[in-house]
């Protein structure tokens, strides 16, 4: 056993920090690069730029196989690399499509589906999921978005509500059932729709993490593609997307960069004379329990019996006692709520606080962020009981 | 990181683990725990024979040359099982403050007697006053021609009842609570001078009240450098965390296993009380603190591997303050979700929950190891 990383892993987590400090730490100022996170018209170019030089490295899809611009990495660097990005807050490498679509696409779809690829891993695709409907639970039973198909095309009619990253999407993977299909007929459909057509129309609806807001989509016969229906079983892509499966890497990234926020977070309270003794105390019991979760980090990568949700699970909670820590420290500046952008728009409210050193944007949008898990409405204790303690089903 | 265990350090722990699982049943644990000696000393010589008393000693000493890893993978083990043997008092701290800061000739006069099996230790370094502060010491040994004099009083000296030898922390010079002038001295339990009150704990251990009237030490009882012996105690009392860290961590497993299978066998109105939503996510929530806990363990017992010093200290008062939150959680949900069965004495896991509660104040307790890890 030993606590460091091999020779060879820490060269390419040298290099890793050499290429995010080139690509992006260097190529703007911190509240800039911060406001990066909510992509709004004035940094797309800072994103582009990010996304090209990834892209020209190669390192868009790491976790895709060769064949599709994968690396061949081993689980090791996949973690220094994905932490790194966290830690760094560089544009998500880990989206929607990058992390679930890519993935799906390659197991379950045919030659045309994966086409869809080559924009994906280049970034120049982006997609949502439309699962939540206005009164439907998180099944697919409730579902009332329609699918038609004809030999040319498939079309689709419903609304969309609660999309995560909704408002900018170039594609939707869309969870419809046939058209004649009964209420509670287990059967549904996953088509992949593109986003760009009239018959589409987005209204934003604002999400609490104060990033990108989540959108309303109706789509009144929209048109997909005829090889657009995803033929993936819904129960198994409930399951993909829900966090639980041991392919879900966006699980088990969140220690270094909860570390670094920690840690920046007890350094300036201990330098003010004023701090209250037991908010520091509370942040060295933060830093051993992010020491725990780098720990439990590290052991799942070689311990497939980690599931990956208990990561995911913690990370969530340790990212909502930071938030903790952090409002705490701000003392009565808890009262005006000041993010990055609005910082940077008018100017810090507490002058004390340079920006960049506490980033309350980060930690609260890395808590509130709906997840595609919470938009599925499941408990990650749920599928851990059953899952990983073999208890039985619940009755609902 | 490297996760992995070489092929001894295995077989080690599956050896361990099997003896646990076979050998070692909770009603003889509970028998042998009411006996005169408090352990059963047949188990004690099978430990001997199969080598685990040398595990923690270099081979020049005649030991295995096993270190915090090893020291990890045996103590969860035998967390799992409840172990009373005195394993932590006679190898891990007593046989640690001699090969700590031991001469060849002391080693040579106590190690091989602690590796056949055959002699008993005690590390004596608590006062009442002292709290978990290794440097508030009273006990004092004054110079006296050649060798040392000594008084004082020392309390719940864990193994006191069985040990042939005493390791015991005095002041030769300073103020009581100064970190130099500390010193440690070995001597024989028997000595004239030395008194005990023995006691059983409320886990099943056995201990003693010491008093130390103007005995008489040689030279040669002197372990280390005089007024230099807490660098020494305090690695030996890391060791012991490190040792009652990872038991907590075997305890904790038996304890929320044991917790689900139960859930999955009792039945409330009609069905297992394990289908229920609250239950299964308190269920989640002891496997969750058992495996942070695990983490830390490897993460402590790799820096403590890796060499002793400010960065393994930090580590291990991490591991301390984790093991000793998880057990105190996992220890009493498991408790109550057994119901009033979980309080009956001849259940076993109230006795676990007894055994994590006394490994949180040992060496120093969350809020003691809290301030620790914040201060390094």
């Amino acid at each position: 056993m030993q606590s460091q990383l091999s020779e060879s892993e820490q060269a390419f987590a040298d290099q890793v920090e050499q290429f995010i400090a080139q690509n992006w730490l260097n190529i703007a100022e911190p509240r800039r690069r911060m406001r990066a996170w909510l992509s709004t018209g004035d940094t797309e170019p800072l994103r582009k730029r990010w996304y090209h030089s990834v892209v020209a490295a190669g390192w868009s899809v790491p976790h895709w196989p060769e064949e599709f611009g994968g690396c061949d990495w081993s689980p090791q660097q996949l973690h220094i690399w994905l932490s790194a990005c966290l830690k760094h807050q560089t544009p998500a490498v880990l989206t929607f499509a990058t992390a679930h679509v890519g993935p799906l696409l390659i197991e379950y779809g045919d030659t045309a589906q994966r086409a869809l690829l080559a924009q994906i891993a280049a970034f120049e695709e982006t997609w949502c999921l439309g699962w939540a409907e206005q009164d439907s639970l998180s099944d697919h039973l409730g579902v009332a978005t329609r699918v038609s198909r004809t030999p040319r095309q498939l079309s689709i009619r419903g609304t969309k509500t609660r999309v995560i990253e909704g408002m900018q999407a170039h594609w939707m993977m869309c969870i419809a059932r046939a058209e004649d299909s009964q209420a509670q007929e287990p059967s549904g459909s996953v088509v992949l729709l593109p986003l760009q057509q009239s018959q589409i129309t987005r209204s934003p609806q604002a999400a609490l993490s104060s990033g990108q807001p989540m959108a309303e989509i109706v789509i009144t016969e929209a048109l997909a593609p005829p090889w657009g229906e995803l033929h993936i079983p819904i129960s198994e892509l409930h399951k993909r997307l829900s966090g639980i499966t041991a392919g879900d890497l966006s699980v088990s990234v969140d220690g270094a960069a909860l570390m670094q926020q920690a840690q920046g977070l007890a350094n300036r309270l201990r330098g003010e004379p004023n701090m209250e003794l037991g908010l520091l105390r509370d942040c060295d019991e933060l830093a051993i329990e992010i020491l725990a979760l780098q720990g439990m980090e590290q052991r799942a990568i070689v311990d497939s019996e980690l599931p990956p949700t208990l990561l995911r699970l913690r990370a969530q909670t340790l990212w909502g006692k930071l938030s903790e820590l952090q409002i705490a420290a701000f003392g009565y500046y808890a009262l005006p709520f000041v993010d990055g952008a609005l910082a940077d728009n008018e100017g810090p409210v507490d002058n004390t606080r340079p920006l960049g050193e506490m980033d309350m944007t980060m930690v609260m949008r890395r808590m509130l962020s709906p997840t595609i898990a919470t938009e599925l409405g499941l408990d990650p204790r749920d599928s851990l009981a059953q899952d990983a303690l073999g208890l039985p089903a619940q009755d609902h | 990181m490297d996760f992995s265990f070489t092929e001894e350090q295995t077989l080690l722990q599956e050896s361990v683990s099997r003896f646990m699982q076979n050998d070692y049943g909770f009603d003889a644990r509970q028998q042998n725990a009411q006996s005169e000696e408090g352990f059963s000393t047949a188990n004690w010589q099978t430990f001997a024979e199969l080598g685990w008393l040398g595990v923690p000693f270099s081979e020049a000493d005649g030991g295995f040359g096993g270190g915090a890893i090893e020291t990890i993978l045996m103590s969860e083990q035998f967390g799992r099982g409840l172990l009373i043997e005195p394993f932590l008092a006679t190898v891990v701290l007593a046989g640690g403050a001699l090969k700590h800061g031991g001469s060849e000739a002391q080693k040579t006069q106590y190690l091989p007697g602690i590796i056949d099996g055959s002699v008993h230790g005690a590390l004596a370094f608590v006062e009442p006053q002292a709290r978990f502060n290794l440097a508030d010491i009273t006990t004092t040994a004054v110079a006296d021609g050649d060798g040392y004099v000594l008084n004082g009083y020392k309390a719940v000296v864990l193994n006191g009842p069985q040990a042939n030898f005493l390791v015991v922390s005095a002041r030769t010079s300073g103020d009581q609570r100064d970190e130099d002038g500390i010193s440690l001295f070995v001597m024989d339990a028997a000595s004239a001078g030395i008194s005990r009150r023995d006691y059983p704990t409320v886990d099943a251990f056995r201990a003693s009240e010491i008093t130390f009237e103007n005995v008489k030490l040689g030279a040669d009882s002197l372990l280390g450098e005089a007024g230099k012996g807490l660098a020494i105690l305090q690695q030996a009392i890391d060791d012991g965390v490190l040792a009652v860290g990872a038991e907590a961590v075997g305890c904790m497993e038996v304890l929320y296993k044991d917790t689900v299978e139960y859930c999955k066998q009792r039945e409330q109105f009609g069905q297992p009380i394990g289908k229920f939503q609250v239950l299964q996510h308190r269920m989640v929530d002891m496997f969750m603190e058992h495996e942070q806990s695990k983490s830390l363990m490897f993460m402590a017992a790799m820096r403590m591997a890796e060499g002793y010093g400010a960065e393994a200290q930090k580590a291990v008062s991490a591991f301390k303050v984790q093991v000793g939150k998880s057990g105190k959680f996992v220890g009493q949900n498991a408790v109550q979700l057994h119901g009033g069965m979980g309080m009956t004495e001849e259940l076993n896991i109230g006795h676990y929950f007894k055994r994590l509660t006394i490994i949180d104040t040992l060496f120093g307790n969350v809020d003691f190891h809290l301030q620790r890890y914040g201060a390094l």
